[in-house]
């Protein structure tokens, strides 16, 4: 990490109205790294879906187990780790949720949405539990500074 | 999210605002499609334009309410989506399964029976 990276750790227990507290964060660090609005909202719902696998899915709505989230935000890329407790699971159990027999089944969407939005999504599952999901998107257009019209 | 709901020509308008997002808006939204079908509604229509984000759960619940009211004999719709909820609907293929209006008046007039 470079000393001008911006880097964010938020620890939660597992509630959902605690993934709403992530959000926040996660906009305004993608807003101050000059993302377009569409990036943002794209970004930040990637972040939320992860989230709520670790609070909903790996520690199970147990309040009293965490979900880290550590954010490094850089000039040319934005770097979300979430890590919850939980025991794992198997990604080739997830029904296909493009698939059209699976249209009414409830899991499988978030993970699409995380694919689709983020360049990198990577899954660490440690032996003595917890599940490491690593989200990663290169910035392609930072926004630049404006100047006044005329300066040299 | 707060849910507000009102009927126009036989139609009940569902006018959610706020996040569609797991452990809140959706059980609101789910609740309310339960409420206008006990209520013996079968036309629902959803306003989406106060809507500002919806995650993966709240899709979820909107498949289950479009199944919910077609195995009620039901007709669902959906009105005015913000291009970021078009965006995650079409990503999701959600879009596909739904009639989606921009005019609340066309939206209306397209329920049949």
């Amino acid at each position: 990490m470079k000393s001008d990276d911006l880097h964010v750790d938020i620890n939660i227990g597992s509630r959902f109205e605690n993934i709403d507290l992530v959000d926040a964060v996660a906009e305004a660090m993608l807003r101050h790294a000059g993302l377009e609005e569409e990036s943002v909202e794209r970004l930040s719902l990637a972040i939320r879906e992860a989230v709520a696998n670790g609070v909903q899915h790996g520690n199970c709505e147990d309040p009293t187990k965490r979900v880290t989230v550590s954010f490094v935000l850089s000039k040319e890329e934005v770097r979300v780790q979430i890590k919850d407790e939980g025991e794992g699971f198997d990604l080739d159990s997830l029904p296909d949720p493009l698939d059209p027999q699976n249209l009414f089944k409830p899991r499988g969407r978030g993970i699409l949405l995380m694919n689709s939005f983020m360049d990198e999504v990577e899954y660490k599952f440690e032996s003595g539990g917890g599940t490491t999901v690593v989200l990663r998107k290169t910035i392609e257009t930072p926004k630049v500074e404006d100047t006044e019209e005329g300066e040299a | 999210m707060t849910m507000t709901a009102r009927n126009r020509g036989g139609v009940t308008i569902l006018e959610p605002k706020g996040k569609i997002t797991i452990g809140a808006g959706d059980i609101v939204l789910r609740d309310a499609v339960d409420e206008a079908l006990a209520a013996g509604s079968s036309k629902i229509l959803i306003d989406f334009s106060k809507v500002t984000r919806m995650d993966s759960s709240g899709m979820a619940e909107l498949v289950a309410a479009f199944k919910r009211i077609s195995d009620a004999s039901g007709q669902i719709k959906l009105l005015h989506l913000p291009s970021n909820i078009r965006d995650v609907l079409g990503i999701t293929q959600i879009a596909r399964v739904f009639d989606i209006y921009e005019d609340e008046d066309e939206a209306i007039q397209a329920f049949s029976g």
